[in-house]
């Protein structure tokens, strides 16, 4: 054994208060949490969150986020076309923020998820340090991801023209909605800590 | 305690492990049900999102990919998804669109695209909504129930439209009109009766000239008939008349781009299918009497409207008949006046005039037509009438017949005398020639009188070397006044302290008496006297030849009487060529020639006899009337002597002896039944 770690010495920590426990306490003397040494089933519940999510993105990103209705005839546009109408128009700035904040860093965020989970599903030890550096990432990240909601969500109550120009959310809202959600979801499932459990693991072997 | 701690410890790790690897496979559920979800969301979305179709265009100025919408009403069925130069013809370009899913009957053989841009012409502003928000496709399906278009073949290509067809679903009827030139514009209205019940179409350019794609509604499609005639209408029409200047203006639409109206007759066949061939007419007359017609030749618009039958009108002057003059039987509408027109020798008019159907049966031969235009007006003593027909007939004339009795019925286009007025059917005349010393207010149609009944009129006066000449037209049933005997004489208004006479000449002017007796020979020249001629003239009676010194205020007509009851009059007096007195022809009522005796005395009357004495002043007179008139009593002593005869001479005492006064004869002779005749009861 490299380190010792709570495995090691038999301890838990309260996730709650960050109080230390003996293994065998089951709640936290405390705050009353719940203990456990690691998060229950983080694997199996992040892995299927995140799979959920990334099915999710999948029609958010294809289907139209915003259905501008101008003139009684309807523009339907998904997040990339909006994306492309901006860069088209010159403004790049704000295709950058659209970019970054809808397709750009859902994606990565889910896309590091999937990269954390897979280094803990095959024990990759050697990556488990970068691990460490993208996990405060998308901890950082994560509290933009919404950002193309507030866009839309801001958009549907301002522009309610009737006859002029309404602009209802399309489906992709919904499915984008839920891919941020359970992305957030899966990332709070995750246990970094099982990333040391399998370098331990290895050293030991 | 932790001991034991630790293995329960152990055992609830246990414990929640064995759950855990329950809710484990549970956990997989949230991907399946993401997937499903988000599978679904996807799938709705493409299924939605519909077929595409191609249109190929001519240009797609206007057209934006991913926007311009496709529309059927109103509704957006899909949008322009891309957007292409055309393979087959570089001029020309492919676009795709998208169809919206639920929309299944776009791609059917027979649906017609159009693009709509925003059009702004002298007879139509449309798409103006497409200013604001862009052109965009629209669709004319070429059914209207959903399951025609359903079973219709599926075509995904087209080629679209460049004019907006007239019709949706193909309703209503394209017919073909003809014509030399094109004045009327694509888009001009259809008009029947001035209802716009149809429109130009298309205007085609053809090697004979022009050909009118014409198409009417469906609701007035029953309008045309195998025989219906089509001619141009202008927006502008002025035209004046007695009843003022009337400029008819029809729409602003045909004032700009021209019309086209077209009428049928009601029995025609209808007709159902397409592009039947019509003649454009330039005009409402050529379209009726075909082309060349001379423009005196107009007809009368409800020609077609109702069955009827047709016949001719002949008179010397056309008056106040004109087109669309009415008609009437009985006071009731019964046709119009089509046309009219000179014959052939160009001295009379003849008008064709049109008779409904449900009036036809009452006219036959013997039916004579007459004109009521304008005002009649009938004053006579008894007040004045005037007659006049509607203020219709009055304006633009008019026309009725009557039908004395049965007769033979008549054939279409039958000819018929128009009468001046209803008297004149009845009347045929013979021509007097008559020469006068005066016009005075004598005028043509001055009435000629016999016993106040009007017997004819002047016909013509004329001056002929200082002759005043007139034709006096004399009812038929008078001819015998055609006598040397006769007399024609003018009467005047004659305004007396006891009378006044022929008042009805106050309005008519006055009119030429005539008076006749047996035994002339045939004559129709006569001279009109100015002086009256006694009423007793020709009478049959008594006539005396009385002398008198002086006239006094005796005249012609003044009376006579026997016991102040007047029993004849002076019918002449005249001068004794010597000059010694005046000699009188007295008329005797032959009722009463028996008082005239020939020991009879005539005296004046009129005089009035003051008797100045002792108790007074005693005033004597006759009646007011001799007084003022003069007259003549006769006394007869005894009935003894023999009665007068004929020209028997008498001469008249200025004042009567006292005794004659007191004569009180019995005379014979008296017929009761005659005597009778003067008696009310």
């Amino acid at each position: 054994m490299q380190w010792k770690s709570d495995l090691s010495e038999g301890k838990t920590l309260c996730l709650a208060c960050e109080m230390l426990h003996d293994v065998s306490q089951t709640t936290c003397e405390r705050c009353g949490a719940t203990l456990h040494q690691r998060k229950p089933h983080s694997l199996p519940l992040s892995w299927a969150y995140a799979m959920a999510a990334l099915l999710f993105l999948i029609p958010a990103n294809v289907l139209p986020m915003m259905n501008v209705i101008s003139m009684g005839v309807e523009d339907r546009s998904t997040i990339l076309e909006g994306v492309i109408y901006f860069l088209k128009h010159g403004e790049y700035g704000l295709a950058a923020v659209i970019f970054i904040a809808s397709v750009a860093v859902p994606f990565f965020k889910l896309a590091t998820l999937i990269f954390l989970l897979l280094i803990v599903h095959f024990q990759l030890s050697q990556n488990a340090r970068v691990g460490l550096t993208m996990v405060k990432i998308i901890h950082f990240i994560g509290k933009w991801s919404m950002l193309d909601i507030f866009v839309v969500a801001l958009m549907v109550s301002m522009v309610q023209f009737q006859a002029l120009a309404t602009i209802e959310t399309g489906l992709a809202a919904f499915a984008f909605c839920a891919a941020v959600v359970l992305t957030i979801m899966a990332v709070e499932k995750f246990d970094p800590r099982l990333m040391w459990d399998i370098t331990d693991s290895k050293k030991e072997m | 305690v932790g001991y034991n701690g630790l293995e329960e410890g152990d055992v609830m790790a246990q414990l929640a492990e064995k759950r855990g690897r329950k809710t484990l496979y549970l956990v997989w559920l949230i991907p399946l049900v993401a997937m499903a979800i988000a599978g679904w969301m996807i799938f709705k979305y493409y299924d939605n999102k519909g077929y595409d179709i191609v249109i190929t265009f001519n240009d797609a100025e206007g057209f934006v990919v991913g926007k311009t919408p496709l529309m059927y009403n109103g509704f957006k069925l899909g949008h322009i998804t891309n957007m292409e130069v055309s393979l087959h013809d570089i001029s020309k370009v492919d676009v795709t669109i998208t169809v919206d899913h639920e929309t299944k009957a776009v791609a059917r053989e027979g649906n017609l695209f159009l693009k709509v841009a925003p059009k702004l012409s002298l007879t139509e502003v449309t798409g103006l909504s497409t200013i604001l928000s862009g052109a965009y496709i629209e669709v004319f399906p070429a059914h209207n129930t959903i399951e025609a278009l359903q079973q219709a073949k599926e075509v995904f290509h087209f080629t679209a439209i460049e004019e907006r067809p007239v019709s949706v679903f193909n309703k209503g009827l394209n017919v073909i009109v003809t014509s030399d030139e094109a004045d009327v514009k694509a888009g001009a209205p259809v008009l029947y009766k001035q209802f716009n019940v149809g429109s130009v179409a298309e205007v085609r350019l053809t090697h004979q000239g022009v050909e009118y794609q014409i198409h009417l509604d469906q609701k007035y499609m029953h309008l045309l008939k195998k025989d219906s005639k089509f001619w141009q209408t202008n927006g502008f029409e002025a035209s004046a008349s007695l009843a003022g200047v009337d400029v008819e203006m029809s729409s602003l639409a045909t004032f700009v781009a021209g019309g086209i109206s077209f009428d049928s007759p009601p029995h025609s066949p209808t007709v159902d299918s397409h592009n039947q061939q019509y003649k454009l007419y330039k005009n409402y007359t050529e379209s009726r009497f075909g082309q060349g017609e001379d423009d005196d030749t107009v007809s009368d618009e409800n020609y077609f409207e109702q069955e009827g039958i047709r016949v001719v009108l002949t008179m010397d002057n056309l008056g106040a008949i004109n087109r669309g003059t009415p008609l009437y039987y009985k006071g009731i509408p019964a046709g119009k006046v089509q046309a009219y027109q000179l014959d052939k020798n160009g001295t009379q008019v003849e008008a064709t005039l049109f008779i409904m159907k449900k009036f036809a049966h009452l006219v036959n031969d013997s039916t004579f037509f007459y004109d009521i235009s304008g005002v009649d007006v009938q004053a006579g003593l008894e007040g004045v009438e005037i007659k006049m027909g509607t203020i219709e007939a009055i304006v633009t004339g008019g026309i009725a017949f009557k039908t004395p009795h049965e007769g033979a019925t008549v054939k279409e286009m039958h000819t018929f005398r128009l009468y001046p007025d209803e008297k004149a059917y009845h009347e045929t005349f013979v021509n007097a020639y008559l020469t006068l010393q005066y016009i005075r207010d004598l005028k043509v149609g001055s009435k000629i009188k016999l016993d106040d009944y009007t017997i004819g009129h002047i016909a013509s006066i004329t001056i002929n070397k200082g002759k005043i000449e007139a034709i006096a037209k004399i009812n038929t049933a008078y001819a015998f006044l055609l006598n040397s005997k006769t007399l024609f004489w003018r009467e005047r208004l004659v305004v007396d302290v006891d009378q006044v006479k022929n008042i009805e000449t106050l309005f008519g002017g006055s009119y030429l008496a005539v008076q006749t007796t047996d035994g002339g020979h045939y004559a129709d020249h006569f001279n009109v006297s100015e002086i009256t001629p006694p009423k007793t003239l020709n009478e049959p009676g008594l006539r005396l030849k009385v002398t008198t010194d002086r006239l006094g205020s005796l005249g012609v007509d003044s009376p006579l009487f026997y016991r102040q009851m007047p029993i004849g009059s002076i019918e002449s007096y005249q001068l004794k060529a010597d000059g010694t007195g005046i000699e009188m022809v007295v008329y005797v009522d032959p009722c009463y020639a028996y008082v005239i005796h020939t020991d009879s005395k005539f005296y004046m009357a009129g005089a009035i006899g003051v008797d100045v004495s002792l108790f007074g002043v005693k005033i004597e007179t006759e009646t007011i009337t001799t007084m003022i008139r003069g007259g003549i009593n006769v006394v007869t002593p005894k009935g003894d002597s023999p009665r007068a005869t004929e020209m028997e001479k008498f001469f008249l005492y200025n004042d009567p002896d006292d005794d004659w006064l007191e004569w009180k004869p019995v005379l014979p002779g008296g017929d009761e039944a005659c005597l009778q005749r003067d008696r009310l009861i």
